[in-house]
């Protein structure tokens, strides 16, 4: 080889080593840093755009924005059932006793974070007028705001401050700031779920100081008096760092809801008395792809992960109770979370050749047939193939995660009946040739395809002609929620999560003038349902009410506006060297402060593999 | 001068011809943004509170003017969700796209004609022979295929796992 070879060798063995080199350096000094701070490394399987509180429609978005901004309630840490706490209010909110006025105390000494939105940069004290700003935002045409539903039409004059132009130097009746540290709303008629709207990462408290100074671009800017602040936020992770500003007050397990029947295992004791955030950082990966999300915290780069149910299998020893296998009981706790939510597929009885029909020998051979199509669909099978077979199956519109949920209700609904459905056919004389074609609405995704196909097996179990149930499909969510919100799809699955721990969240999807394009995408409309609804609507959690909400499910139930349900379990594992309970319902993001990441916990061995039922 | 002027002309009928197509494309086949940006039971008044604030209750013509003129103005607007200047994300993310290309780029077409001039140099013999053969596989592998053995290979446990 020639002198000249030699050199051409070796600038390439030169740029190779330098890139290896590169790649170590940054790995090495990755560890480095970390070993300065507690980390906590969080994996979710979607991502925000926005982390503008007005914006927080779903989980990912409400993570952050409960974690960066206060909220003036929030759910206990560790109390299952999940039970409301004050966060910067400083009690819960002291009610009229005719249930219309709340007026609400927020904690002093609370206080921005540092940012350039403010005179010199300094954040200033969080003052009541800052809850009133925030909610009359989700009544602002130009915020694009997505939680105006929780409050519309409840808030004596918000509605007309929006109608009036959303001037924000014009007051609100019922919505003032009494002084610094006082709020006092007024509601049009009582609203007892009021006080879990202020839960939610839509409440969260923005200073307008910051909305104007960042325009549109304060959705990537979030200036709040959370816990944390933001670092980084991309569309593939966000750092959120501890807010060293953030009010002291000591961690109580008791006040947290501890139960150490099921909890103790966790080494949460420990916690007792110290300050959240326990963490100094948090680093969020948002990992759609469920191969790449599982590698990554197999490889040992994520601390948690909501396991993808392609995993199950690898995953679970048992399924009842869900328990790990022992190599990986050694190394993480198991939580098996039932969603706060439901899939349901409804029948959109707007449509005459499946709904409501003005003719009423008609109407009663379309309810025949939705009857017969509840009848043959096969809920375990729905559930084994699709959700490994540890689903919740229940009757009806009243999930297992709200309270007034009937453990001992009939199951006829969701158990399968094919001779019932063959009955109910031939007795309204329907037949394979005058069956209607069914348009089965879902987005663009093997997974939806796939129970597509599943449905068309189970109806042609009551002979159904594989041909007359065709697939609508859409290119994109959005897309189908269009369709549906318009009324064009027959029948249409859909998933709800609930806002809040009570029936009135899931029964309200069947409420008459929520029909498309609101919530109640069956345009189911039931005269003595709507009546109950109404009736129970400002009523206090009482058994009264659970009684009504319980007979509101009963009608849906006979007249079979949908087929439902459903509530996925969930399997979350978290690292052992973590001491926290993680949950993806009601407590969602808000358990971030009390994650304690510099704490190694209880050996592992005794309670290997035992779950932690939420 | 006339020659000039007519090839300027057609050019220009060909920009807006395009870009005709492409906005009309875009305006009855595209994505509707409003039903993913508007929340929970929304009522027909919200959802045309956010079609409003998208332009899309504004005459075709109309927006196919504004799309002109920011077209041509470079003014590309804001995401639509974090609220960001387009332009702005565009700075910020395409120097990472560079940085990925432009040295696969260069080591590919180095490493191409510093084979095929060596391929040549050595017609009919055994290296010859191998480079033709690898250059005929590489080129008959999906890309797919090699991207996901080169990601096992460099980036994970199995392989030697040298970047993050």
């Amino acid at each position: 080889m020639n002198p000249r070879r030699y050199r051409l060798a070796g600038i390439w063995l030169t740029l190779a080593a330098a890139l290896t080199l590169a790649s170590c350096d940054e790995r090495q000094e990755s560890r480095a840093q970390r070993a300065d701070f507690s980390i906590y490394r969080h994996s979710m399987d979607g991502a925000p755009s926005s982390l503008d509180p007005a914006q927080a429609s779903h989980l990912y978005a409400n993570f952050l924005a409960v974690n960066l901004y206060d909220t003036l309630y929030r759910y206990k840490y560790l109390a299952r059932p999940y039970q409301l706490a004050p966060n910067l209010a400083d009690d819960l909110p002291r009610v009229s006793a005719d249930g219309l006025i709340y007026t609400i105390r927020i904690k002093p000494g609370v206080y921005f974070i540092d940012d350039p939105a403010f005179p010199d940069g300094k954040g200033r004290a969080v003052r009541a007028a800052d809850f009133v700003y925030s909610l009359k935002r989700q009544f602002d045409p130009d915020t694009k705001a997505q939680g105006t539903w929780l409050w519309q039409g409840r808030i004596v004059g918000l509605d007309e401050w929006k109608e009036n132009g959303s001037d924000y130097d014009e007051d609100v009746p019922g919505l003032k700031a009494l002084d610094d540290r006082t709020v006092q709303i007024q509601l049009i008629s009582p609203f007892p779920q009021l006080t879990h709207t202020l839960a939610q990462g839509f409440s969260a408290i923005v200073p307008r100081e910051a909305v104007d100074f960042y325009g549109p671009e304060f959705a990537i800017h979030p200036v709040g008096s959370g816990p944390y602040k933001l670092q980084l936020f991309n569309s593939a992770s966000a750092v959120l760092v501890r807010n060293t500003g953030f009010r002291k007050e000591p961690f109580s397990l008791e006040a947290e809801g501890f139960t150490p029947e099921s909890q103790s295992r966790f080494g949460l004791e420990p916690l007792e008395g110290r300050m959240p955030p326990f963490t100094d950082r948090i680093e969020i990966e948002f990992i759609a792809e469920d191969a790449a999300r599982w590698n990554a915290f197999i490889a040992g780069e994520l601390d948690f992960i909501k396991v993808p149910v392609s995993q199950f299998d690898q995953v679970l020893a048992s399924r009842e109770p869900p328990t790990l296998t022992p190599a990986l009981a050694a190394k993480y706790y198991l939580g098996a979370n039932l969603e706060s939510g439901f899939v349901h597929t409804d029948f959109n009885m707007d449509d005459q050749r499946i709904g409501y029909h003005p003719d009423p020998d008609q109407d009663a051979r379309n309810k025949a047939l939705r009857c017969a199509i509840t009848k043959a669909f096969d809920w375990p099978k729905r559930n084994e193939i699709f959700y490994y077979g540890i689903g919740q199956v229940f009757p009806g519109i009243i999930p297992p995660a709200a309270a007034e949920f009937q453990k001992d209700q009939d199951a006829s609904a969701v158990t399968r009946d094919l001779d019932g459905a063959r009955d109910l056919l031939s007795k309204f004389g329907w037949n394979a040739g005058n069956l209607p074609i069914l348009e089965y609405g879902f987005p663009s995704h093997v997974t939806e395809r796939q129970m597509f196909e599943q449905f068309r097996s189970f109806m042609s179990d009551i002979g159904y002609p594989e041909d007359k149930i065709r697939s609508l499909t859409y290119a994109t969510y959005g897309d189908y929620a269009r369709a549906f919100l318009n009324r064009e799809v027959m029948l249409a699955t859909t998933g709800w999560t609930m806002d809040y721990p009570d029936a009135q969240n899931t029964v309200q999807l069947f409420f008459g003038p929520n029909s498309s394009p609101g919530s109640n995408s069956a345009n189911y409309d039931n005269e003595e349902f709507n009546r109950l609804y109404r009736a129970s609507s400002t009523m206090q959690p009482s058994p009264m009410r659970t009684a009504m909400y319980r007979n509101m499910n009963r009608i849906v139930i006979d007249d079979c506006a949908t087929i439902s349900g459903i509530s996925r379990t969930l399997i979350l594992l978290w690292d052992r060297d973590l001491a926290m309970l993680p949950d993806r319902s009601f407590v969602g993001g808000f358990f971030f402060r009390f994650v304690d990441s510099g704490k190694a916990g209880p050996a592992a061995a005794e309670d290997s593999g035992r779950e932690a039922t939420q | 001068m006339a020659y000039l002027l007519r090839k300027s002309l057609h050019g220009l009928l060909l920009i807006l011809g395009v870009t005709l197509i492409s906005f009309v494309l875009m305006v009855w086949f595209g994505p509707d943004q409003t039903y993913s940006l508007i929340g929970k039971n929304a009522t027909a008044e919200q959802i045309e509170d956010v079609r409003h604030a998208l332009g899309y209750d504004q005459p075709f013509i109309t927006r196919y003017a504004d799309y002109l003129i920011e077209l041509f103005t470079l003014n590309l607007g804001a995401s639509n969700s974090s609220g960001e200047p387009v332009n702005r994300i565009l700075a910020r993310t395409i120097p990472v796209s560079l940085a990925l290309m432009i040295p696969g780029f260069v080591l590919g077409n180095l490493l191409g004609i510093a084979l095929g001039l060596l391929a040549a140099h050595r017609r009919g013999q055994w290296s010859d022979r191998v480079i033709s053969g690898l250059s005929v596989g590489g080129m008959s592998i999906s890309f797919l295929i090699i991207i996901i053995v080169f990601q096992v290979l460099l980036s994970t446990p199995y392989g030697l796992n040298l970047f993050p």
